[in-house]
């Protein structure tokens, strides 16, 4: 097949046939699901077809008359192997969206996004220059958010506002670094750009971090990744699979470019981005263990294997000539991932069509109901958790021996530590996977029968699923043709491939399997023992203050007799002088600005990073009020600030909140926080009025009511914040290094 | 020949305006027949200087003790002005229906686009003082065309301000032929300096005439209250005949000020990006869609600004191809804008909610014109944020780079929002009656809007003759 007719089906197509589904199909989503199924399963064909053509090294194409001069589009080998897990990924998707987008709304709409997220997905992988590679990263950013918002409810609206702004501020940062190389080279073609950023001193260095960043955000790299747990699960189910199994892909693959291309290799950096990866890893995996719902674990099952890629992608760049292992390891998992991810949210949607929630709850009872939808979701779970046979155990093997290896080579203490954090990482890994297993079994006591209307179409959606799990038996069995696939893109690096079959190789998921049941014991006792807990009513604040009131036989004094005294004084110091009146409210500020940043950091801790009711409310208005109290203002110029910076964030979805009156789940949720949180913020005041005992028992309310805040605060955020704080000694290490081009490890 | 066509220019207009001032008494149809022909003929003409241009036709000429040039920056600003103008004029014929005085409308409009065109091609001080005077007093007469209180007020401080900016440039006039005894553009650039106090002045005019930072306060009162058919020329070209005469100052008329390293460049500099900054942050907080778009037009002055005031060749041919690419959205923009007024009597931002399911052609032009103002590739946004980019990397001031790319991301914050909400409410979800309820406008109202949207994607993805036209205007600018 020629380059240019594959670019045809593959770029175009799409896009021709996106439109036709919203022209012509769109009160028929069975019809715009088969033509799908056909276009995906075609661009499939001729990219199989395309084989000879990209091993032989000339599958490029240059197209001329765009931007000014032309671009070019290329295939290159670890590009190809994306474009055919691409493919595989959107025909099961496709497939399975036959059954499940016709319960959906706009299916018209779906599918003309849909297509054009695979037409400009495929354009980032063929991309042989870094504009085009740029221009088509933006167009899939802006069409997937329309896959995200498409429930079109409140939290779909806030994940895809967040998610929008996000991808837009990545996708800066990457321009910037782009516009340093463009004006160093005066070229943007990847084939002339080999190790470019080393002949740039530091804004090489620069550059590379701002565009392993900026493209960071897409792949949900730990400080930008807050989006990702947001926006996969709230889209419907097949475009969560490609949402999560290829669009992360795409800035896998662009700090792929970044690393192995345009730094070539520097063992410095590779440490960094390595760090970077492990944080990621061990965050996802511990944030999933205790997640609420079977499709935000998923979310950060995502999230947590991108961690071990990029900790691949990192660890191979450090170690330079013989970094083969690494980034073979790294695209291996990145594919993996692909395959069973893209799987389990197909199930997770299966899922929710047969039992109507994507609860845990909803999953028991499946393999009793549904063997044959029970047997694939266990492969998918052992799968990702590492099972000898299967894919995820080839990628996990690569990578712990890249490990291995680096630190074999520079017996520096930082592999050591990044092998443990891989065990650690893994651990977690099947600790969530025996989430799932538990969350599967019982069905005994679960008496509802399964919705009806899919019952005729259950074939459609074993196929879905029976093509992804072909991908992960034969990426499991047969791991040299994948690797003999992905070397001759990784020419200039030699490394030896390992026996994957060792004993010690296969001793390591037994480890991991054994801590990860551990700490999963630990993590359910956990959660079951508060239920237990907040059922009994408990109350240790009351009994507290019950001992100590009724030890003379009688109430000492009540909330009155508290306050009076306390007032008085109070306005005694204020109307003595001003300079007490200012000290106190001086005092009064401070405190409460510290206690509403501590607030803030640990509610942004559980609930992830969300622009108007986390940060903004506490910190800002705190630190200008205090602000505003030192340097003597008026609260109104406060008040103009902070509605200056706020009023674009609020109000703008939140206008007909009281005319919505859509009694779903999701709005009950969603209220039920914006309650805890007003107590929150009444807490806060109490204890600036100094009215401790009233504080003390709003907050064991608080808390009480607020189960899950406890059970996400202690495995993965006291992980996290550990974890951050060793990242950030090792970047303040490394400062120096970016000004001498000495490195100090 | 070659006289007759830039002069035909800028007469055929300035005598239509009087003709159709006489015509609109007699017969309404003939008023709108003669200016359309009026603007078309004007926008041929252009067109063809254009080629002959492009084949290396440049010359000066005299008539009429007035001095006239042709080069490939006049033919740019030119041809963005008989453009929109051509557009708005279509585009007022179902707009202005039934408002009062559309004679006084159509001739002062003329007018303005005489002026100008022949801002464009004026050849020395004078002339360029003389068009400059035509162009900023006539909008004046449109500007206040509601009779409303706040039109008045807003036209009364856009008259002060530009009468002050006309004498602080006759002032710079005068002293210029004081000093060199000609005006003439291509030699007055030489041999000795300009005094300061005729710099200043200068500066101070075409500050006010471009709305930059701190001489900007007449832009947005202006903008939002004149028709929109008005606010997108306003918006579109005079602003930019600000810039052009920045282009003038700083290349032509006293270039021995501007060069490396001298404290003039790093004033235009700040001047640039203070209005970046404060035209986007203020933008955001905007509450009318109008004054949104008048903030985010004194942050995009700032761009052409600085890609002028970098002094390399990649900016200005960034900034001259923003004279095209900002024209055309923001004149959409405002067209837009005004076509939702008309249409749905709105004018909050807010209200833009499930405007989707009723205007979608509209709003999806809409879309496209705020995600080319953001610079998403494929649309022409995109091309002159790059070269103006380039141009501050080669200046070797990264640091401008940076004040672009965070202006970005603020237009996304203001941008945005208006056009998610009106596609995506979040009130129409399991409701029937949320499906197209078309609404759309009339299509002479639409056919503008969709060209200059056609204009902006054009110029984003083909290899086309404006970025081809800049980089030759910005050869011959910078051989001086």
């Amino acid at each position: 097949m020629s380059m240019g007719m594959f670019l045809v089906i593959s770029l175009v197509a799409p896009w021709l046939s996106g439109l036709t589904m919203w022209g012509l199909f769109r009160n028929n989503p069975k019809k715009s699901g088969i033509l799908s199924t056909l276009v995906s399963s075609g661009i499939l064909l001729s990219a199989l077809s395309l084989f000879q053509r990209v091993y032989s090294g000339n599958a490029s194409y240059e197209v001329h008359g765009f931007f000014t001069g032309s671009i070019l589009l290329s295939v290159t080998p670890v590009g190809y192997a994306f474009i055919i897990l691409t493919s595989l990924v959107w025909l099961a998707a496709s497939v399975f969206s036959i059954v499940y987008m016709q319960k959906s709304h706009y299916q018209g709409r779906f599918y003309l996004f849909f297509m054009i997220t695979l037409g400009s997905t495929l354009g980032v992988f063929v991309s042989g220059d870094m504009i085009a590679f740029f221009t088509f990263f933006e167009i899939m950013s802006l069409a997937s958010f329309m896959l995200v918002i498409h429930e079109q409810d409140r939290d779909a609206l806030e994940a895809g506002k967040l998610y929008i702004f996000m991808s837009i501020f990545g996708s800066l940062m990457a321009l910037m670094g782009l516009f340093m190389i463009y004006h160093h080279t005066g070229t943007l073609r990847i084939d002339e750009l080999h190790g470019v950023l080393k002949t740039m001193g530091v804004s090489g260095y620069v550059a590379y971090f701002l565009i392993t960043l900026g493209l960071g955000v897409k792949a949900g790299i730990v400080p930008f990744h807050v989006w990702l747990p947001k926006a996969h699960p709230v889209a419907p189910s097949p475009a969560s699979a490609v949402l999560s199994g290829i669009l992360l892909k795409t800035g896998i693959y662009g700090i792929f470019l970044a690393s192995y291309v345009l730094l070539g290799v520097d063992a410095s950096i590779g440490k960094v981005v390595a760090v970077l990866g492990a944080v990621t890893m061990i965050m996802g995996a511990g944030c999933a263990v205790k997640s609420r719902n079977f499709k935000v674990l998923l979310a950060y099952s995502s999230m947590s294997q991108m961690g071990y890629v990029v900790l691949a992608l990192g660890t191979a760049a450090a170690l330079e000539d013989a970094g083969l292992l690494g980034y073979t390891g790294g695209i291996y998992q990145a594919i993996n991932h692909g395959l069973y991810e893209a799987m389990l949210f197909l199930i997770a949607g299966y899922v929710y069509l047969i039992r109507g929630t994507i609860d845990f709850n909803g999953l028991s009872g499946i393999i009793r109901k549904d063997r044959i939808a029970g047997v694939f979701l266990l492969t998918g779970l052992a799968a990702i958790s590492g099972l000898p046979g299967l894919n995820g155990f080839i990628g996990k093997t690569l990578i712990h021996d890249a490990l291995l290896e680096a630190y074999h080579n520079s017996h520096h203490l930082l592999f050591w530590g990044l092998e443990k954090a891989f065990i650690l990482g893994s651990s977690l890994t099947s600790a969530y996977c025996f989430r799932i297993a538990d969350a599967m079994r019982g069905g005994e006591e679960n008496k509802e029968q399964d919705l009806p209307g899919i019952t005729g179409a259950r074939t459609l959606v074993y196929a879905s699923f029976a093509l992804l799990t072909g991908g992960i038996v034969y990426t499991g069995l047969f791991s040299d043709s994948v690797v003999s696939l992905l070397k001759p893109g990784l020419q200039s690096l030699h490394g030896h491939m390992p026996d994957i079959y060792s004993a010690s190789a296969l001793l390591s998921p037994i480890k991991a399997y054994i801590i990860g049941f551990v700490l999963y014991m630990i993590a359910r006792s956990g959660l079951e023992g508060k239920i237990e807990r907040r059922s009994k009513e408990v109350d240790i604040f009351e009994r507290i203050s019950q001992t100590v009131l009724h030890m003379t036989g009688k109430k000492l004094f009540d909330e009155k007799s508290v306050k009076k005294p306390y007032v008085l004084f109070m306005h005694r110091i204020r109307s003595s002088t001003s300079i007490i009146h200012r000290l106190y409210d001086l005092i009064k500020v401070a405190m409460m600005t510290v206690v509403r940043i501590i607030g803030a950091f640990f509610v942004v801790m559980d609930r992830g990073f969300s622009f108007e009711s986390n940060i903004y409310n506490p910190v800002i208005k705190g630190v200008y009020r205090f602000l505003s109290r030192l340097f003597g203002c008026v609260d109104k110029g406060v008040d103009f600030f902070y509605t200056f910076f706020t009023s674009f964030l609020t109000g703008i979805y939140h206008r007909d909140e009281e005319e919505n009156e859509d009694e779903n789940k999701e709005t009950l949720i969603i209220r039920e926080r914006a309650v805890l949180y007003k107590k929150y913020r009444i807490i806060v005041r109490e204890i600036a009025h100094g009215h401790f005992l009233e504080a003390g028992r709003m907050v064991r309310g608080y808390f009480r009511e607020k189960e899950y805040s406890m059970s996400n605060l202690n495995v993965g955020v006291i992980i996290f914040a550990a974890m951050v704080v060793v990242f950030m000694l090792i970047f303040v290490m490394y400062v120096p290094m970016l000004s001498n081009g000495a490195a100090v490890f | 020949m070659e006289n007759m066509l830039p002069l035909a220019i800028i007469v055929v207009p300035f005598i239509a305006a009087l003709l159709s001032f006489a015509a609109g008494k007699i017969d309404k149809r003939m008023r709108d027949g003669l200016v359309f022909a009026a603007s078309a003929g004007a926008f041929v003409g252009v067109i063809s200087l254009i080629r002959m241009v492009l084949q290396g036709s440049i010359y000066t000429f005299k008539t009429y003790g007035l001095l006239f040039r042709v080069d490939e920056m006049s033919v740019i600003l030119a041809f963005v002005t008989s453009t929109l103008w051509l557009m708005s004029i279509v585009y007022s014929t179902k707009y202005m229906e039934g408002k009062n005085n559309p004679d006084r409308y159509y001739a002062s409009l003329l007018l303005t686009l005489a002026g100008c065109l022949g801002v464009a091609f004026s050849g020395g001080v004078m002339e360029l003082f003389i068009f400059f005077e035509m162009a900023s007093l006539v909008p004046y007469v449109l500007i206040l065309h509601s009779h409303s209180s706040q039109a008045h007020k807003a036209a009364s401080k856009y008259l002060y301000m530009s009468i002050v900016g006309g004498f602080l440039m006759f002032y710079g006039v005068v002293v210029t032929y004081w000093v060199k005894e000609t005006g003439d553009f291509s030699v007055i650039g030489s041999g000795e300096a300009l005094p300061v106090t005729a710099l200043v002045a200068f500066l101070i005019s075409f500050g006010i005439k471009g709305g930059i930072v701190p001489l900007h306060s007449w832009l947005p009162d202006a903008h939002s209250v004149s028709p929109s058919s008005v606010s997108c020329l306003l918006s579109g070209i005079t602003v930019k005949v600000g810039m052009f005469g920045f282009i003038k100052l700083v290349y032509y008329i006293s270039p021995a000020y501007f060069s490396e390293n001298s404290v003039w460049v790093d004033v235009l500099l700040w001047m640039a990006v203070i209005s970046i900054m404060l035209g986007s942050i203020v933008a955001i907080g905007q509450k009318r869609i109008k004054r949104m778009l008048a903030y985010s037009t004194i942050s995009q002055m700032g761009y052409i600004l600085l890609g002028i005031a970098l002094m390399t060749h990649r900016g200005l041919v960034g900034a001259l191809y923003h004279f095209f690419a900002h024209s055309l959205m923001k004149g959409s923009l405002f067209m837009i804008a005004g076509a939702v007024k008309h249409k749905k009597d709105i004018v909050y931002l807010e209200d833009f909610r499930g405007l989707g399911r009723e205007m979608p052609i509209t709003m999806m032009c809409y879309t496209v014109a705020a995600l080319s103002m953001v610079g998403i590739p494929l649309f022409s946004g995109f091309t002159s944020k790059w070269y103006l980019g380039l141009g501050s990397l080669d200046a070797g001031k990264p640091f401008y780079l940076g004040v672009l790319l965070l202006s970005s991301l603020l237009n996304v914050i203001y941008f945005f929002p208006p056009a998610i909400n009106a596609f995506f409410p979040k009130d129409t979800v399991h409701n029937k009656k949320g499906a197209l309820r078309m609404d759309e406008l009339h299509p002479l109202m639409l056919v503008p809007i969709m060209a200059l949207i056609a204009g902006v994607i054009y110029g984003g993805i083909f290899d086309n003759f404006m970025l081809e036209l800049a980089s030759k205007a910005t050869a011959r600018i910078m051989i001086r």
